[in-house]
């Protein structure tokens, strides 16, 4: 059985633009909003993740063995 | 569907100072003043900077894209741009060099830059960071 062959992407050729500067402080403030919200979702997953992995961690960790010694 | 699915793909990104297209070639382009860092002489420091840009997207279309420079101790954008990206066909490779302009660097430090990509009408999704350093003469 032949393997399908995927075309390679054509390259389009090298386009050159100048950068318009966001001067609207409207625009500025709902870019800085979008990076705040982003920012406090990335620290929720992380956060959540943190604890997912620290209750994985518990339940897979040897029980430590009680080391008694009587004198 | 998310955002971040329908809009383009950033491959490459690198700060430079040129770009040229191979005379020979096709896809191939040299790179001149390819920088992770800066050196200032005094503060607040400005300088143009450029991106080379390497997108792809599966769709022939036009997307709104926006470069920020944020500056990591305040968190605070120092520069806010935005630009067109312009893909003629379908599943298409998009070298692009975009002048990002005079950045003012009011202090020695971690930056970076933040590319986004948003289609017509539609939010904007993070699509590529980069790092770039500004070190003081003195240091």
């Amino acid at each position: 059985m032949s393997k399908k062959v995927s075309m390679p992407p054509r390259i389009a050729p090298l386009q050159r633009v100048v950068a318009e500067v966001i001067t609207d402080p409207a625009e500025q403030a709902a870019l800085d909003k979008f990076r705040k919200l982003e920012k406090q979702k990335q620290g929720g997953q992380k956060a959540k993740m943190n604890h997912k992995d620290a209750r994985v961690a518990s339940a897979s960790a040897p029980k430590r063995k009680r080391n008694c010694t009587s004198v | 569907m998310p955002v971040a699915a329908v809009t383009p793909r950033v491959r490459t990104i690198v700060i430079c100072d040129d770009v040229s297209p191979s005379l020979i070639e096709n896809g191939v382009f040299t790179l001149e003043g390819v920088r992770q860092h800066l050196v200032a002489a005094s503060f607040p420091c400005r300088t143009a900077l450029s991106l080379f840009l390497l997108l792809s997207s599966p769709r022939k279309r036009r997307y709104s894209g926006k470069v920020l420079v944020v500056n990591e101790r305040t968190d605070k954008p120092i520069r806010y741009v935005k630009f067109f990206a312009a893909f003629h066909e379908d599943n298409e490779l998009l070298p692009l060099y975009v002048e990002v302009g005079d950045c003012v660097f009011p202090q020695a430090g971690s930056y970076t830059f933040e590319v986004y990509f948003s289609p017509r009408g539609g939010a904007e999704a993070l699509k590529a960071e980069h790092p770039f350093t500004v070190f003081s003469h003195e240091e």
